[in-house]
C-alpha cells in the first residue's frame, strides 16, 4: 500500500531569518493565551450548568421537604408513599433537564457540545425510566398499605381515576422511546421511525401533566411548588418550540438557501453548493454541522447532519457527502435549484473547542470534509500544524487537492496514509496502515502532545485515534471527536 | 464532570436541601401544635366541626383525638335499629376525625324516613384523599337513602372516609 509523506513547500522553505522565527513563537504564546482563556470560559460554563442541573434535583426534593414530607412519614406505608413522590419528582426533574439538553439551546451546546449533550440526555432517560417505575411501585405499595388494601385492590381503584389512567399510559410511551432507542443505537430501526416515536415523548409529558397537579398534594392550587413546576414546564416548552421549531424555520426562510451545484469529488462522493441570502448572520465556523432538509420529491421527509466541508464565503454553504445509506443516496441526485431548510449550526468541532496553539487534523474516509472546514477556519502556526488523512485507497482522500493547498497556505505539513488496519505487536488494532505498523501518533507528529488533535471519522477508527493521542501524552480536553449523534 | 463541579454541586444541592428541611421543620411544628401524636398531623381538621349551626339540637361535635381510627369521637353512638322511626327534622352527627381528615354527616328527616344526607368532608390537604372523598361520599348517600339506615357497607378503597362517615351519621340518626 502507498504512503505518501507530503511536507509542505513553505515549511521546507521555512529555514526563515530570525526575525520571522521569533515571531512565530510570539504568534504561537499569544494563540496560546486566547485559547487557554476561552476553553477556561467554556469550561466554567459546562461547571455552571452542570451545578444547576444539580441544584434543579436538589431542588424538587427540597420542595416536598419544605411541604412538610418528611414530617407526614408516620408510618411504613406513609414512608413508601413519601418515597414514590420523592423518585416522581426528581424522574420529572430529570425529564425537564432531558428535554432542555435537546432543545439544542446554543448556550448548552457550545458549553457541553452538542454530541456530550446528547450523550447527557442518552444517560438521563435511563434513570427517568427507572425513577418513573420506582414512583409507581412505592406509591402503590404505600397507598395499599395506608388503605390495608391487596396491591391488586389498590391499583382497581386507583385506575378508577382518569388522570392516573393518562399517567400509566405517559409511562408505557416513554418505556416504548426508551426502548426503541436502544434498538435505534443497535442499528436496527431506521432513523426516521425512532425519530416519530420519539417525537411522542411530547405526547407522554402532556398525559402525565394532569395526574401531577391533579392527585398530588404537593403541587396543589395555591402552593408555591406549583407554581415552581408550572414555571419550570413553561420554561422548558418554550425554549424547545423557539430552538427547535419557530427559529430553525425562521432560518430557513431568511436565508432562502439553493442548490447551485453538485460536484462529483469521487466515486459516491459529491459536494453540494448552495447559495443562500445574508450568511454570515448564521455565525457558522469550518467544522460545525447544520441538520439538512431538501425540498425535493423523495428527499423532503428526510433530515441529515452534515458539517460544512467548506468555510463559508460571503453568500455560499457547500456541504461533501458520501453515500452510506439509502437516504444519502438519493441525495447524490439533488438537481440545482433544489431549494434547502437547515436547522444549525451546532457543534464545537471547530475552532470554538482550542485549547492549544498546536494543532494536529486527522481525517478518515468522510470525516476528511470537515477537517478541511477546520483547517481552513483555523489559527494555525506553521510548524505546530499536521494534518493526517486516511483512507483505505487513495481514492478515498477525498478534497486532497483543495486540503493540499491550503497546507501550503496555512505552513501545515500534510500525512496521508492508505491501506487496511493494521495490528501491533502485542495483537491491537491499530488505526495506522501496514507501513507504520508499530508506530504511534507521537512518532507522525511529535508535538503531538501539546497540541489540539480534531479526529473525525468512522467512530471505531476515531475510537483507535483517540485512544492512541491520549498514550501520546495529548490532553483529554484537547482531543476533539463529534460523535453524530440525532 | 469536572472535580470543580462535583463539588459545587454537592455544596450547592445540600444547601438547598437543608433550606428546605429547615422550612418543612418549622412548618411542621406550628402546624401540628406541639400535639405530635401517632397518625395524621390533622392540625386543620379540628377546627372545622361547626356545621352544626342548621341542626335542631345544633351540637357541634369537635373530636380533639386525632389520628385514632373512626371510633373515636361517637362516644354518644346508639343503635339506630328502628328503621323509619324517625323524628322529622334535620340532624347534624358528630365530626368524626379519621386518618386522613374529618367527615360530620348531616341528615334531613321528613315522615319518619331520611330524605337527605349531606356530608361536610374535610382532608388535610391531600388531592387524593380528596378524590376518593369525592367518589365514595355520592355512594354512601344513595346507599343510606336506599338503605334508610346507617346499616349499609363501606365502600371499599375509601374505607377510613366511609367508616367515619357511618360514625357520624349513627351519632345524627341517634338524635333523631
Amino acid at each position: 500500500m502507498s504512503t505518501t509523506t507530503t511536507t509542505s513547500p513553505v515549511r521546507q522553505s521555512a529555514t526563515a531569518p530570525r526575525r520571522g522565527t521569533s515571531r512565530t513563537v510570539d504568534h504561537a504564546a499569544a494563540l496560546q493565551r486566547r485559547y487557554r482563556l476561552r476553553s477556561f470560559g467554556r469550561n466554567l460554563r459546562a461547571d455552571l450548568l452542570t451545578v444547576i442541573a444539580w441544584v434543579s434535583v436538589a431542588m424538587s426534593i427540597t420542595l416536598w421537604l419544605a411541604d412538610g414530607g418528611l414530617g407526614k412519614v408516620t408510618s411504613l406505608g406513609k414512608g413508601l408513599t413519601a418515597l414514590g413522590i420523592v423518585s416522581g419528582l426528581v424522574a420529572t426533574d430529570l425529564m425537564v433537564l432531558m428535554l432542555l439538553l435537546a432543545a439544542r439551546i446554543p448556550f448548552v451546546d457550545r458549553a457541553f457540545g452538542h454530541d456530550h449533550a446528547v450523550a447527557i440526555h442518552t444517560k438521563l432517560g435511563k434513570y427517568v425510566i427507572y425513577g418513573l417505575l420506582l414512583h409507581g411501585w412505592f406509591l402503590l405499595c404505600g397507598y395499599a398499605a395506608n388503605d390495608g388494601l391487596t396491591l391488586s385492590g389498590e391499583l382497581g381503584s386507583l385506575l378508577s381515576v382518569g388522570d392516573l389512567v393518562l399517567s400509566v399510559c405517559a409511562l408505557g410511551i416513554l418505556i416504548a422511546v426508551g426502548v426503541s432507542s436502544i434498538i435505534t443505537v443497535k442499528r436496527s430501526l431506521p432513523y426516521e421511525v425512532w425519530h416519530v416515536i420519539h417525537l411522542a415523548t411530547y405526547v407522554a409529558v402532556g398525559f402525565s401533566l394532569p395526574h401531577q397537579f391533579s392527585m398530588s398534594g404537593l403541587m396543589g392550587p395555591g402552593t408555591f411548588a406549583r407554581g415552581y413546576w408550572i414555571g419550570l414546564f413553561a420554561v422548558t416548552g418554550f425554549l424547545l418550540l423557539a430552538y427547535r421549531v419557530f427559529l430553525p424555520v425562521f432560518a430557513s426562510f431568511e436565508h432562502g438557501l439553493v442548490v447551485t451545484k453538485v460536484r462529483y469529488e469521487a466515486n459516491d462522493v459529491v459536494s453540494i453548493e448552495m447559495q443562500g441570502r445574508n450568511l454570515p448572520a448564521l455565525d457558522v465556523e469550518g467544522g460545525q454541522f447544520f441538520h439538512w432538509r431538501f425540498l425535493a420529491k423523495g428527499l423532503w421527509w428526510q433530515q441529515h447532519p452534515f458539517s460544512v466541508s467548506a468555510a463559508p464565503t460571503g453568500d455560499t454553504l457547500r456541504i461533501t457527502i458520501r453515500a452510506l445509506g439509502g437516504g444519502t443516496r438519493k441525495l447524490m441526485t439533488v438537481k440545482p435549484g433544489t431549494r434547502v431548510m437547515i436547522e444549525g449550526p451546532y457543534g464545537i468541532f471547530s475552532d470554538k473547542s482550542r485549547t492549544q496553539a498546536g494543532l494536529t487534523l486527522i481525517g478518515i474516509g468522510i470525516g476528511i470534509a470537515p477537517i478541511r472546514a477546520i483547517l481552513e477556519a483555523t489559527q494555525t502556526v506553521p510548524g505546530r500544524t499536521t494534518v493526517i488523512l486516511r483512507g483505505h485507497t487513495p481514492s478515498q482522500l477525498y478534497l486532497l487537492r483543495e486540503i493540499q493547498v491550503l497546507c501550503q497556505d496555512k505552513g501545515a505539513r500534510l500525512i496521508t496514509l492508505v491501506g487496511s488496519r493494521s495490528q501491533n505487536r502485542l495483537g491491537e488494532t491499530s488505526w495506522l496502515p501496514a507501513s507504520h505498523r508499530g508506530n504511534r501518533l507521537v512518532d507522525l507528529v511529535p508535538y503531538v502532545a501539546s497540541s489540539d488533535v480534531y479526529v473525525c471519522g468512522p467512530q471505531a477508527a476515531s475510537d483507535l485515534v483517540v485512544a492512541d493521542a491520549l498514550a501520546c501524552g495529548t490532553p483529554a480536553d484537547s482531543i476533539h471527536n463529534e460523535r453524530f449523534v440525532w | 464532570m469536572s472535580a470543580r463541579a462535583k463539588v459545587a454541586a454537592v455544596i450547592a444541592s445540600a444547601g438547598v436541601l437543608g433550606a428546605g428541611w429547615a422550612v418543612g421543620t418549622a412548618n411542621g411544628a406550628t402546624l401540628a401544635g406541639g400535639t405530635p401524636t401517632t397518625g395524621t398531623t390533622s392540625g386543620t381538621t379540628s377546627t372545622t366541626g361547626t356545621t352544626g349551626t342548621t341542626g335542631a339540637t345544633g351540637t357541634t361535635g369537635t373530636t380533639g383525638t386525632t389520628g385514632t381510627s373512626a371510633t373515636s369521637g361517637a362516644s354518644t353512638t346508639k343503635t339506630t335499629s328502628a328503621s323509619g322511626s324517625y323524628k322529622d327534622g334535620t340532624y347534624t352527627g358528630t365530626t368524626v376525625t379519621h386518618r386522613y381528615g374529618s367527615v360530620a354527616v348531616t341528615v334531613t328527616i321528613s315522615g319518619g324516613k331520611i330524605t337527605n344526607v349531606t356530608a361536610n368532608a374535610v382532608t388535610d390537604g391531600d388531592r387524593r384523599s380528596e378524590s376518593i372523598n369525592s367518589q365514595a361520599i355520592p355512594i354512601m348517600k344513595s346507599e343510606v337513602l336506599a338503605a334508610n339506615s346507617a346499616k349499609v357497607s363501606t365502600v371499599s378503597g375509601a374505607t377510613y372516609t366511609t367508616t367515619a362517615y357511618l360514625t357520624s351519621l349513627q351519632s345524627a340518626l341517634a338524635k333523631a
